[in-house]
């Protein structure tokens, strides 16, 4: 494996994937048998335990980026740049998911797949700039890349507050603004929470050191020698990996 | 019920898809040192 790679970090890998794993299972446990079935929707409304973490999860990763992003352009690290397009891939995929599961949901509740209200809406424009990004980035290959990305992530995030306030600030919004729920439906989504925040930091990491690797090879490329350029976060921006 | 499964199925999906791009990504990177 990668000797760049820390072996503490390596260690601490391991058991955030493993707590991840025990909290993904525990809460899918208990949405199939703890959560109680709702009286009007039966047990599609089941599907809110996902889609409304990974909403949450979507938004951490786009504000994290959105850090990362304003910590590149001050600094110039290469690290920044990693955790900010680590941090915008995996928001996507979340994201994604969100995508998914809503209109199955919506199906069921509003007798529709898609419509075009306020937090639908713009919960669709963020999809698509975040997607536009993972484009974008991919297709500049000079010395800017990293500067573009940062600054995408940077105006992009301008969309994130009117996603999250949508349902508040147009009338005729369809979309719950929180969802009113018994004891133990709160501590299943509760519980569903924190299994996507550790399991999407699990994920962060992973994709990080495809950065981190990536990175390491094009340095040694660049000097014939890695271990003579050990691979140190603060040095300013080596390559264009 | 068969819209819960069928998203719980999907999401699982879509994540199993997604961590084998990185994985794979990730061995390629560090093939290349």
């Amino acid at each position: 494996m990668n000797r760049n790679v820390p072996d503490p970090w390596r260690k601490g890998a391991a058991w955030l994937w493993a707590a991840a794993f025990v909290l993904i299972g525990a809460s899918l446990f208990a949405i199939a048998f703890r959560a109680p079935v709702e009286a009007v929707m039966g047990p599609v409304q089941k599907i809110v335990y996902i889609h409304v973490p990974s909403a949450m999860v979507t938004l951490l990763a786009f504000g994290i980026a959105f850090a990362a992003g304003i910590a590149y352009l001050a600094t110039k690290q290469w690290v920044w740049d990693a955790v900010g397009t680590a941090a915008c891939e995996v928001g996507l995929v979340f994201a994604t998911v969100v995508m998914i599961t809503g209109p199955l949901w919506a199906r069921s509740a509003w007798n529709t797949w898609w419509t075009w209200e306020p937090r639908l809406t713009t919960f669709f424009i963020l999809w698509i700039l975040y997607a536009a990004y993972q484009v974008i980035r991919a297709s500049i290959r000079s010395g800017s890349r990293r500067t573009i990305s940062a600054i995408m992530a940077v105006i992009f995030f301008v969309n994130l507050p009117i996603v999250w306030k949508s349902v508040e600030w147009w009338r005729g919004s369809l979309h719950p603004r929180s969802v009113t729920m018994t004891g133990e439906m709160r501590q299943v989504l509760l519980l569903s929470m924190m299994a996507w925040i550790v399991f999407f930091a699990a994920v962060l990491e992973r994709r990080l050191r495809v950065e981190w690797a990536r990175e390491a090879s094009a340095r040694q490329s660049a000097s014939g020698d890695a271990d003579a350029r050990a691979l140190d976060p603060g040095v300013r921006g080596a390559s264009r990996a | 019920m068969t819209y819960a499964i069928v998203a719980y199925a999907l999401s699982g999906l879509l994540w199993i898809a997604y961590l084998a791009t990185v994985s794979a990504r990730l061995k390629r990177a560090l093939r290349k040192k």
